[in-house]
């Protein structure tokens, strides 16, 4: 307690050199938290961006099948399934489309649009006129539409592989976010889909998504197993992107260098610091040995201060922290949409401080062990 | 009555470049509840003495008792506490805690004992504080004081765990006629009313001689031993 309260008393008496030192803390927690919140909203959004609307684990067909039966079941069991978020069923192939002089190659989608909804967000992302609402609508890309001048009402040709022609009246245009996917995806419903390609009631895949993209594979196990012996193909988009979570891991890790780096010059300052304090200190501890402090109460002093500093620091270095990255992301998302969130991690500020706050505990060691050798007498003697 | 200090065969000796002895077989017992002064010229030892006595320094040989416990053998915490509890030191050099004020400064030792403070206590320090004519400065930090003043503030400070022992290294050594007159009568005030033991280095010759005993060293021994 008398500890506390001279270490207090002390950092009080000499207030430039204590504001100096939680500055100096405070910049590097907020350096700290700047670059760690950054990478973790830069890598979320753009792990949404690439996965956001894709399909997680996805059940193809058998090797030598082109269509998957019996498929309504598959759908109820790997809904039930821990961490699927979606499931949904799609029939997919290659197709022809000719507007007057031009063609295009495009991929036709059979989509449930209920179900494809959780994947694709197809509603939300159709910005003009609305998805299929019976068999012969058909849902196409920005990019698609703009390159051919297509427009909601407008008749599409299309040509199958097997030379079958349908024609189709567009009912709207989405964007997914992606050109490669608003050239080539042409959506229409299941059935739809059935019709043209001639494939009764079987579809070609089930998409899903689960909730972390990180345990994809073990999502794809499960579905394996919930399928029993069912002869179908499964993959998943984190065997299928390896140099993807590759980057993103090591971008983690130069995060985390910088991270521990930053901390690492603050800790040395502030136990440098405090290592000068236990000189500057000599006399006023030597007078409370003379008085009977026990070493233990000495050393106290220093880890107190440490530790006030510490969470001196860590609360202003959070808000300086919050603030910049707040500020940054206002300042590069002001011409639009940015993929980084400015959203933070509660969690993240908390760990920050506590480390700020156990960091200068710990540069607080040394000062505090220093302080135990000091010999009252030296004191007493010389004035 | 029983010895508070009692010393046998008590020698220093400083070993830096060259040895140097500057305290020779000093064989010294004081009584509890007497009131003594050390007297000697400058460099004869007396500072080196009394800070043995006080557990701050270590004799090179010989060995030291207070109030019947061998100090040579504690550990550095049972001299912290011994210090703290029984023995109420006044510094050559008065040593206030200059980011503290008079009144903190007095309430510090009570604090390393206790940790916090009690209203007996508070007032006990205004008390003290009063008694060495304090009251207008007491909030002063010790900085902020004369060094007269932060002589009798480290004064209250000695007695506030009211200690078995007092040592006191030149009390009134910055002092004028009439505050030395008025200290001298609070330690024997002290010696009276609580039967405290006093240890005091003077090179005032009438305040040594109000004592009730004067040791005198010359150069590392006890010269003359005189009882008033
Ligand atoms: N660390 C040291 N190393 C060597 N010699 C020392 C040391 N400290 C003190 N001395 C010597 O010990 C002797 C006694 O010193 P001490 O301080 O006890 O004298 P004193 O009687 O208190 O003198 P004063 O009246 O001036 O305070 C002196 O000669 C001094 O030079
Ligand atoms: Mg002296």
């Amino acid at each position: 307690m008398v500890s506390f309260r001279i270490a207090l008393r002390f950092l009080k008496s000499s207030k430039m050199q204590t504001l100096l030192i939680i500055m100096g803390l405070a910049v590097g927690i907020a350096v700290q938290i700047f670059v760690g919140q950054l990478l973790t909203n830069l890598q979320e959004g753009f792990l949404e961006e690439t996965t956001g609307n894709a399909s997680h684990v996805t059940v193809f067909p058998a090797e030598d099948e082109i269509v998957i039966d019996n498929w309504e079941s598959m759908v109820a069991s790997i809904q039930d399934i821990d961490g699927i978020t979606a499931v949904s069923p799609a029939v997919d192939s290659p197709a022809l489309i000719v507007i007057s002089d031009q063609s295009r190659s495009v991929q036709v989608r059979g989509l449930d649009m209920e179900l494809a909804d959780d994947i694709y967000e197809l509603s939300e992302n159709t910005y003009e006129g609305t998805v299929p609402t019976n068999d012969s609508q058909v849902l196409v890309g920005k990019e698609l539409a703009e390159g051919l001048g297509l427009s909601v009402g407008d008749d599409i040709g299309i040509i199958t592989p097997s030379q079958n022609t349908f024609t189709l009246w567009v009912s709207g245009i989405y964007d997914l976010g992606s050109a490669i996917v608003n050239e080539r995806w042409v959506i229409v419903n299941i059935a739809s889909a059935q019709t043209i390609y001639g494939l009764g009631d079987n579809i070609t895949s089930i998409e899903t998504q689960t909730t972390d993209i990180f345990t994809a594979d073990a999502t794809a196990e499960d579905v394996r197993s919930a399928l029993g012996a069912t002869p179908v193909k499964i993959n998943n988009w984190k065997d299928d992107n390896p140099d993807f979570f590759s980057a993103l891991a090591s971008q983690g890790a130069s995060s985390y260098m910088i991270q521990t780096f930053v901390l690492l010059s603050v800790v040395i300052g502030i136990a440098s610091i405090l290592s000068i304090t236990v000189v500057q200190k000599s006399r006023q501890i030597g007078i409370l040995k003379a008085m009977g402090i026990k070493d233990s109460q000495s050393s106290l002093i220093f880890l107190y201060q440490g530790l006030l500093l510490g969470i001196g620091g860590a609360i202003v270095g959070v808000a300086l922290g919050g603030v910049l990255f707040y500020g940054f992301i206002q300042a590069i998302s002001s011409g639009g949409d940015s993929i980084i969130s400015s959203s933070f991690d509660v969690s993240f500020l908390i760990m920050s401080g506590l480390i700020a706050v156990i960091a200068s505990a710990v540069a607080s060691l040394l000062p505090a062990i220093k302080s135990r050798k000091l010999d009252p007498i030296e004191v007493i003697r010389n004035g | 009555m029983a010895d508070m200090i009692n010393m046998e065969k008590v020698s220093k000796i400083y070993s830096g470049a060259v040895e140097t002895q500057v305290l020779f077989d000093i064989d010294l017992k004081v009584e509890e509840g007497s009131f003594n002064s050390l007297v000697g010229q400058s460099g004869s030892g007396k500072s080196t003495l009394l800070n043995i006595i006080g557990t701050l320094d270590k004799a090179t040989k010989g060995t030291v008792e207070i109030a019947g416990q061998r100090t040579d053998t504690m550990t550095k915490d049972q001299l912290a506490s011994l210090r703290n509890q029984s023995i109420g030191f006044i510094f050559q050099f008065h040593h206030l805690l200059p980011e503290f004020t008079a009144r903190e400064n007095v309430l510090m030792p009570y604090l390393i004992q206790h940790g916090k403070t009690t209203p007996e206590i508070e007032n006990r320090v205004d008390e003290l504080l009063g008694l060495v004519g304090l009251e207008a400065v007491k909030n002063n930090l010790s900085t902020e004081m004369s060094g007269g003043q932060q002589q009798r503030a480290a004064i209250a400070r000695a007695l506030i765990n009211n200690p078995k022992l007092i040592l006191a290294d030149e009390p009134t050594g910055n002092l004028d006629t009439d505050t030395t007159d008025s200290v001298y009568r609070l330690l024997r005030q002290i010696n009276e009313e609580y039967g405290t033991t006093l240890l005091i280095v003077t090179h005032d010759r009438k305040i040594a001689e109000r004592t009730d005993r004067i040791i005198m060293v010359e150069d590392g021994r006890i010269e003359l031993d005189l009882i008033t």
